[in-house]
């Protein structure tokens, strides 16, 4: 035991999970200090100080390279941080995979963060870092991975300029599943119930990044994904969504959509092209901040 | 479908010694540290107060103390003093109550005195070796030596006998020393230890009987007196 474990036991800080504790909340974490949120794209970087009671501040945007932009902006982000913690959402060089017949272990979508071989089996890719989200209802998984020399050079580039890395996610993934969490929260047996199964298109946009997942009943089906797919215009969006709604049988029966701010015209777009789908915006004010922040 | 575990993705490099947080019953550790530290504090105070409050009673304690100390001594002097005065008193009382005896033949010696003599000074002692013989010296202003018969008749009539005259007789000043003995008429004969009767005259001759009388037993603790006669007006 040393002077700082009996110090953060006195200040109750000891209580609290480590800033780098990758299995707890993000306000657990930082109940009280400034950290930043940085959203971190192929071409630009988008960023946000979030303060004490979950209230967000100052933010910006900046393009480039992420090196650059970290080494110009380090000053003015370290003024965000009151300890120099970063979480970083990743938004370009991953891939989002649905799966099928992984393994099922229990714990499994813990396990795959400190041994990705044993919950993916032949599937695992050196050099790669992998999230899982196991259907329970069928046999199908979402796979997250992301190329591991992207998250060094990321964590490389915060700590030269002395801030520090929290947590690294990709936000797309995280607000797919927390879209699916939405999707899926009602009644379990109502949809198995129904006499034809609700066929729902999880659309998820992120400042360029957009994916979308196909869920009949409790089957997830279809999953596409692109980074880097579009920038101010959403009509590379919107085509996807239309090709991918005539490719099928029949239209979904709701669309749920979701992007990392509001006023996207997307939904407004899909209520007039798609007229018997159900479009619902989920979107809320700084629906990514908020949600990489686990402040919803 | 229910996916009800909110699940966190983190592609960031573990650090191998993440801790995780302890668990929060034991944050009474420190709260009872703090409260102890806290108690700690509240009863130092408590103590200190309590303290000085003690050295302030203690303060007051010993100033009654030396006050009262004081008193004592003040009431044991003025006790003292009330009891030596009482006992001067006493030795006064009882130097008259010694002296008492005397005083008739004082008065008989003074008024003794013709009035061609007077009394320059009478002093009767009485002898602190011997309480029952008493010293006379008896300084007179007399013309003729029929005073010092007359005083010495005188002396005779109240019962004394006198022993060992001495008397010195220069310009009608007479100086007439003896040894005083009560000797009442039916008193018992003068044990043979008594003092010497053989009279010492240097310039008259011896005025007083030569007898041995006996002398009653004088109580040791007589006190002896001296007192003295102021010559008779």
């Amino acid at each position: 035991m040393t002077l700082k474990d009996l110090k953060d036991v006195l200040t109750f800080a000891a209580f609290r999970p480590e800033p780098d504790d990758g299995t707890a909340l993000w306000t657990r974490r930082f109940p009280v200090e400034k950290t930043l949120l940085l959203n971190v794209g192929k071409n630009r970087t988008s960023w946000r100080c979030l303060a004490k009671g979950g209230r967000l501040l100052d933010g910006g945007l900046q393009r480039g390279d992420f090196k650059d932009i970290a080494t110009s902006l380090a000053p003015e982000w370290r003024k965000l941080t009151d300890t120099g913690w970063c979480n970083v959402s990743l938004n370009s060089r991953y891939i989002i995979s649905l799966e099928s017949n992984l393994p099922r272990k229990e714990g499994i979508e813990d396990v795959i963060r400190t041994s990705p071989r044993a919950a993916l089996g032949s599937k695992f890719e050196r050099s790669k870092r992998y999230a899982l989200t196991n259907n329970p209802e069928h046999a199908t998984s979402i796979v997250l991975s992301c190329e591991e020399e992207v998250i060094k050079k990321i964590e490389a580039a915060l700590a030269e300029n002395s801030l520090q890395t929290g947590r690294i996610c990709c936000g797309t993934y995280t607000l797919l599943r927390r879209l699916i969490e939405h999707a899926n929260a009602d009644d379990p047996n109502a949809q198995k119930n129904a006499a034809t199964p609700a066929q729902l298109l999880l659309v998820v946009c992120n400042e360029g990044s957009v994916c979308m997942l196909t869920q009949t009943g409790d089957v997830w089906s279809d999953l596409r994904s692109r980074s880097d797919f579009y920038d101010e215009n959403t009509e590379p969006v919107f085509e996807m969504i239309r090709a991918k709604c005539e490719a099928a049988e029949s239209p979904p029966s709701e669309i749920l959509f979701v992007a990392d701010q509001p006023g996207s015209d997307l939904p407004a777009r899909l209520t007039e092209k798609f007229p018997d789908s159900k479009v619902t915006d989920l979107t809320e004010s700084d629906h990514l901040w908020a949600h990489i922040a686990d402040l919803r | 479908m229910k996916i009800a575990r909110r699940l966190i993705d983190d592609l960031k490099t573990e650090r191998p010694n993440v801790t995780p947080p302890l668990p929060a019953y034991l944050r009474l550790v420190p709260i009872l540290f703090y409260g102890a530290v806290l108690g700690g504090i509240v009863l130092s105070g408590l103590f200190l107060v309590v303290l000085r409050n003690a050295t302030a009673t203690e303060q007051q304690w010993k100033a009654e103390a030396a006050e009262t100390t004081r008193q004592l001594a003040e009431v044991q002097a003025a006790r003292g003093m009330l009891e030596s005065q009482a006992r001067r008193a006493g030795d006064i009382v009882a130097w008259v109550e010694g002296a008492r005896s005397l005083q008739p033949l004082l008065v008989g010696i003074i008024r003794g005195m013709e009035p061609t003599s007077s009394i320059i000074s009478l002093e009767i002692a009485r002898d602190p070796s011997n309480s029952r013989q008493i010293k006379l010296d008896l300084k007179l202003n007399a013309q003729s030596s029929r005073q010092i018969d007359s005083t010495l008749q005188e002396i005779a009539s109240h019962d004394y006998r006198t022993y060992n005259p001495n008397q010195t007789q220069s310009r009608g000043e007479v100086d007439y020393q003896a040894t005083l003995l009560y000797q009442p008429a039916r008193s018992l004969p003068v044990p043979a230890d008594g003092p010497s009767v053989a009279p010492k005259t240097s310039s008259a001759p011896a005025a007083g009987p030569s007898a041995t009388p006996k002398t009653p037993p004088v109580p040791a603790a007589a006190p002896s007196v001296a007192p003295k006669a102021s010559p008779a007006p």
